[in-house]
């Protein structure tokens, strides 16, 4: 790097550079006004955590239960331990636990219980035992 | 009597050869160390969509030939060179890369072909940067003093996107960054996007930029933060919601979070980005 600068005024600089910084004076405008817009009057709904089984599938070893879980609040939740339950059918009455690091407001977060033996879905149970705030 | 000082540049091409693998493994470990001792990358070497670490790759090769111009001296060094310098990079990393994951026992026996050329392939981005700035910076002193090129606007703002990809990728596959753009709200976001620009603009000014586009004493302020600053932070925000896509840590957000997650990451990118003259 040079110790003398070359003197540059404004005004010689070439027009592409003043296009380049127009366009991003634009763009970081609109996300300055998009993160204000959403601090001013986005809600803070706490977390709206919902668990849906998706696919009951056999394996070889037993049945894979895919589920999703989405959070229909604003705010994001951590440590979401999700419970399986399948009570006493043709298989020992059973329970099983997964925890999700966090799952984010408005998304949803997919995963799959694995239970020994042929279950149903009908004889299925995801229950949400808790979370805690980011 | 005074001595006269000896050269410790090796006489054979054999000689020179290895001096050379040397610099770039050294300058591989230097960049890529942190991230070959960081449990997440290691993870996200398995279970990286395939798709995104091919567009990892296949960024990288015309980013590394463009580094190796941008970092040459001479304006007469010929396109191959740039190339064969670009994929010699990336071999050397991935050297340092494999050597160093087998003695971190982050790959051993009983691993399948795919999770180790994963766990290889992540690695080898910013292993490769390194190898090629080390180039760069020890090269003979006698190529030193040949005639610099002059750098261009296209080429700063090229050379901030590396320091952005760079810094970024330490931080990108990090739970914490996610856990952070949770935490704050957007008033935080807010804040942290002024302070991503104020000190931005301090390094703008404070190491300048060599060449057409430099700064001079009759630039404003303002001229310097529309013309430097704010591409250097779109540049910045870019690279940082590319590395997020890359490492999955987009999927299933919302379009407000991603907003978060990539203010949060834009913060050390920006960093990376107007330091590039000083980390570069």
């Amino acid at each position: 790097m040079p110790d003398t600068p070359e003197e540059r005024p404004n005004e010689n600089r070439p027009l592409i550079e003043w296009i380049f910084g127009a366009a991003s004076a634009i763009l970081v405008t609109a996300l300055i006004a998009f993160l204000a817009h959403e601090a001013m009057f986005a809600g803070n709904i706490p977390p709206n955590l919902v668990a849906q089984i998706v696919e009951v599938e056999p394996l070889d070893t037993g049945t894979s239960v895919k589920f999703a879980l989405s959070n229909r609040g604003d705010e994001a939740a951590s440590a979401v331990t999700l419970v399986l339950s399948v009570p006493g059918t043709e298989v020992e009455a059973m329970q099983k636990s997964i925890e999700f690091d966090y799952v984010p407001g408005h998304a949803i977060r997919q995963g799959a219980f694995i239970v020994p033996g042929d279950v149903a879905a009908k004889d299925i149970a995801i229950d949400i035992s808790g979370y805690a705030e980011p | 009597m005074n001595a006269k000082p000896q050269s410790s540049a090796p006489a054979t091409a054999s000689g020179r050869a290895l001096r050379d693998f040397g610099r770039a493994a050294g300058g591989a470990l230097i960049f890529s160390l942190p991230m070959l001792m960081t449990m997440e990358l290691w993870q996200l070497g398995f279970y990286l969509d395939r798709v995104r670490l091919l567009v990892l790759v296949l960024a990288a090769l015309p980013m590394l030939f463009f580094l190796s111009r941008q970092i040459g001296f001479e304006d007469t060094r010929s396109w191959r060179d740039d190339v064969i310098d670009a994929l010699i990079a990336l071999g050397v990393a991935a050297i340092t890369s494999l050597v160093l994951l087998i003695l971190f026992g982050a790959l051993g026996p009983g691993m399948s072909a795919d999770e180790i050329i994963g766990k290889i392939a992540i690695q080898m981005v910013p292993g490769a940067i390194g190898a090629l700035l080390a180039k760069g910076q020890f090269r003979d002193t006698g190529e030193e003093e040949a005639e610099e090129k002059d750098e261009t606007y296209g080429g700063e703002l090229f050379l901030m996107a590396v320091g952005a990809l760079f810094l970024g990728f330490n931080m990108a596959p990090t739970e914490e960054m996610m856990l952070i753009s949770f935490r704050m709200s957007e008033w935080h976001a807010l804040a942290l996007v002024g302070l991503s620009l104020g000190l931005m603009h301090g390094f703008v000014f404070a190491v300048g930029f060599a060449g057409g586009s430099q700064i001079s004493q009759d630039e404003s302020m303002w001229g310097a933060f529309i013309r430097l600053t704010l591409p250097g932070y779109v540049v910045a925000l870019s690279m940082s919601l590319f590395l997020l896509w890359v490492f999955a840590r987009t999927d299933g957000l919302s379009f407000g979070d991603v907003v978060m997650a990539t203010v949060v990451l834009g913060f050390p990118s920006a960093i990376g980005a107007a330091s590039a003259r000083l980390v570069l």
